[in-house]
């Protein structure tokens, strides 16, 4: 079964077209909906939801109809949106019990299940102070803490790590993962950040203006760059490099030290075939050089989206909005 | 013992059918009116007319049924002045009154059950689980049903069966089954009526102020001004126009009141069914000016 499916789906606002999708399928994992502000990325998550009407054509989210079984829908789907979204008057405990008390969990149970979630995501002791009152990382938390209480199959966060300082971004951002990893929950991250999308998602659907312009798995997305390889080295690597840049190799990314050695990104003249690194390696084995993994590079989220968008003619402000969290 | 580091678990537990998700909205809504001590106050004015009314109702029948002593002509005046004689038109003299504070309760509590919602983002929280705009209505609804049904049924209920009960018989029920009757669907009107008032005009206007000043509108303003339009047009000889009553509310409830009552003196008697669809047709507004700005999605243009 296939997390989402879109068939010709748009959605008008007056005369504005906010949405306008061909085909699109993307199987269970985590899916990066990538685009500029007012792209249409909320839109499209609405209309997954079954809080929008699509104009025309037709939409399916873990194989229902978002517009005859919007409830069973956003039962199983845990939705984190961008704006705030409490009702006014609780403290953040409450606030994550009454989420679950809307899925139907009994009152009790509910509570207990708020607690639980919140200690995983490490809220502490704020949890008894009401939510306007908390911090703005504290609170997205507290969001993620209510998509998460019942248990969802898949969650939707809409631009989760807006207003956070870098910190508190890599914190959340590696929660959502681990979400995803270690706990197999799917994901969709609508996100106008690309480091954000390049930490989490494996899928991306791209829109710009309303319009779809890619959906599908990250790496089918992005070209491979001609001639440019990353590697990974273990050992002493300063001759290997050496004798590289010997036959005019580059490293494009300067070598850098990794956990399990070095990692680099090289850059051969053209015709260069990879032939010749193993050749290298073979001649320099005394020094001990050992190559773990050489894989062609592939473009960044950036440069996808620039090529997209130019392909598409597209001259707003959006490559740059996007370029933001490069 | 292995201290096991925190970690996510599913959740294994069951979860209830739809039916009754609108009660914890309608059970929060009634938390943040009962913080306030604003609606304490509120309550407790109210109790205070119901007490005095408790009260006398226990003092007469002391006087008269255990110390046999007839009541005077003066406090028999005074008794059916403050109508608490156990008749129709004692009783809904009694929910009027009670319902004027649930109008000033509900002018003040519009902001705080349904504005704030819109105002600080909480549509889309209830809107994203799996509940409708249906259940969003039916808890608010709810909640203000509740705390106004407290203020104007309850209270009247409760005086008819203290009223029966210092008759030592079971006649006074019996006989006066009507005015039970009457009782609780006058009572259930003056609480459920406003109750979807209040949702419309809180949904559209959103801050206490302004939802004061269109309840002080609807319910002081308007009937002002129809009464003023009713005289003028009589005193010049126009003719009553005594449709334009159709536009007060206190007016159709009162005129509705009459009928459920068995209380003949008041004009236009017949014509309740029009005061009956007068009501309807403000509900309905309401309820499609909620249902129109109550949405997941606020569409700027």
């Amino acid at each position: 079964m296939d997390l989402f499916r879109l068939h010709n789906l748009t959605r008008r606002f007056g005369r504005v077209l906010a949405l306008d999708c061909r085909e699109a399928a993307l199987p269970p994992g985590a899916v990066g909906l990538l685009g500029p502000n007012g792209a249409g990325k909320s839109t499209l998550i609405k209309v997954l939801l079954g809080l929008l009407d699509p104009t025309r054509g037709r939409a399916e989210l873990l194989g229902l109809d978002p517009t005859r079984r919007g409830r069973a829908i956003r039962a199983r789907v845990g939705y984190m949106s961008e704006g705030e979204m409490f009702a006014p008057g609780l403290r953040a405990l409450e606030q994550v019990a009454l989420a679950g008390e809307l899925c139907g969990m009994p009152r009790r149970q509910a509570l207990r299940r708020a607690h639980e979630v919140i200690q995983y995501l490490d809220v502490g002791e704020a949890r008894y102070r009401p939510v306007e009152d908390l911090p703005t990382g504290l609170r997205q938390r507290i969001k993620l803490a209510q998509a998460l209480v019942h248990d969802p199959q898949l969650l939707i966060l809409d631009e989760p790590t807006n207003g956070l300082d870098p910190g508190g971004r890599r914190a959340l951002l590696e929660l959502i993962r681990s979400l995803h990893g270690r706990f197999g929950k799917s994901i969709i991250l609508s996100s106008h950040l690309l480091e954000d999308v390049e930490r989490v998602c494996d899928s991306l659907l791209i829109l710009q203006d309303g319009a779809m312009l890619a959906c599908g798995p990250k790496d089918d997305l992005r070209l491979q760059v001609r001639d440019r390889y990353r590697v990974h080295l273990r050992g002493d690597v300063n001759p290997l490099f050496a004798a590289l840049a010997a036959q005019g190799v580059t490293a494009v990314e300067p070598p850098r030290r990794t956990n399990e050695g070095w990692e680099a990104v090289l850059e051969g003249p053209q015709g260069w075939s990879t032939a010749r690194i193993f050749e290298l390696l073979d001649g320099s084995r005394d020094q001990g050089a050992v190559l773990r993994s050489l894989v062609p590079e592939r473009e960044k989220l950036g440069d996808l989206f620039r090529r997209l968008t130019a392909q598409t003619g597209s001259q707003t402000a959006g490559p740059r909005e996007v370029a933001r969290g490069h | 013992m292995a201290i096991e580091r925190i970690a996510y678990r599913p959740w294994k537990g069951g979860f209830r059918g739809p039916l009754m998700r609108f009660w914890p909205i309608a059970r929060l809504g009634i938390g943040l009116i009962l913080k306030r001590k604003l609606f304490w106050l509120f309550l407790v004015i109210s109790l205070f007319s119901f007490l005095f009314n408790s009260a006398i109702i226990y003092l007469i029948a002391q006087i008269q049924g255990q110390t046999g002593i007839r009541l005077p002509r003066d406090m028999r005046n005074l008794q059916t002045e403050f109508l608490f004689t156990g008749t129709g038109k004692a009783y809904r003299e009694f929910i009027s009154f009670q319902s004027t504070v649930v109008m000033i309760f509900l002018a003040f509590a519009g902001g705080i059950l349904v504005g704030n919602d819109f105002r600080r983002g909480a549509i889309p929280f209830y809107l994203s689980r799996p509940i409708g705009k249906i259940e969003y209505f039916l808890g608010k609804f709810l909640a203000t049903a509740i705390l106004t049904t407290f203020i104007t049924l309850v209270p009247a209920v409760v005086l008819f069966i203290e009223y029966g009960a210092f008759t030592e018989s079971f006649a006074y029920y019996t006989e006066n089954l009507r005015i039970l009757g009457a009782i609780v669907v006058y009572g259930a009107l003056v609480s459920l009526v406003p109750a979807v008032l209040l949702l419309g005009v809180a949904s559209l206007l959103q801050r206490t102020i302004a939802i004061v000043f269109a309840w002080v509108g609807l319910f002081v303003f308007v009937p002002a001004a129809v009464n003023i339009v009713r005289t003028i047009c009589n005193r010049r000889g126009l003719g009553d126009y005594w449709v334009l009553g159709l536009a007060d509310i206190w007016a159709n409830l009162r005129w509705i009141s009459g009928v459920l009552f068995g209380i003949r003196e008041e004009e236009y008697a017949e014509s309740w069914p029009l005061a009956a669809l007068a009501l309807a047709a403000a509900c309905l507004i309401a309820i499609a000016v909620f249902w129109r700005r109550v949405s997941a999605v606020e569409v700027v243009r």
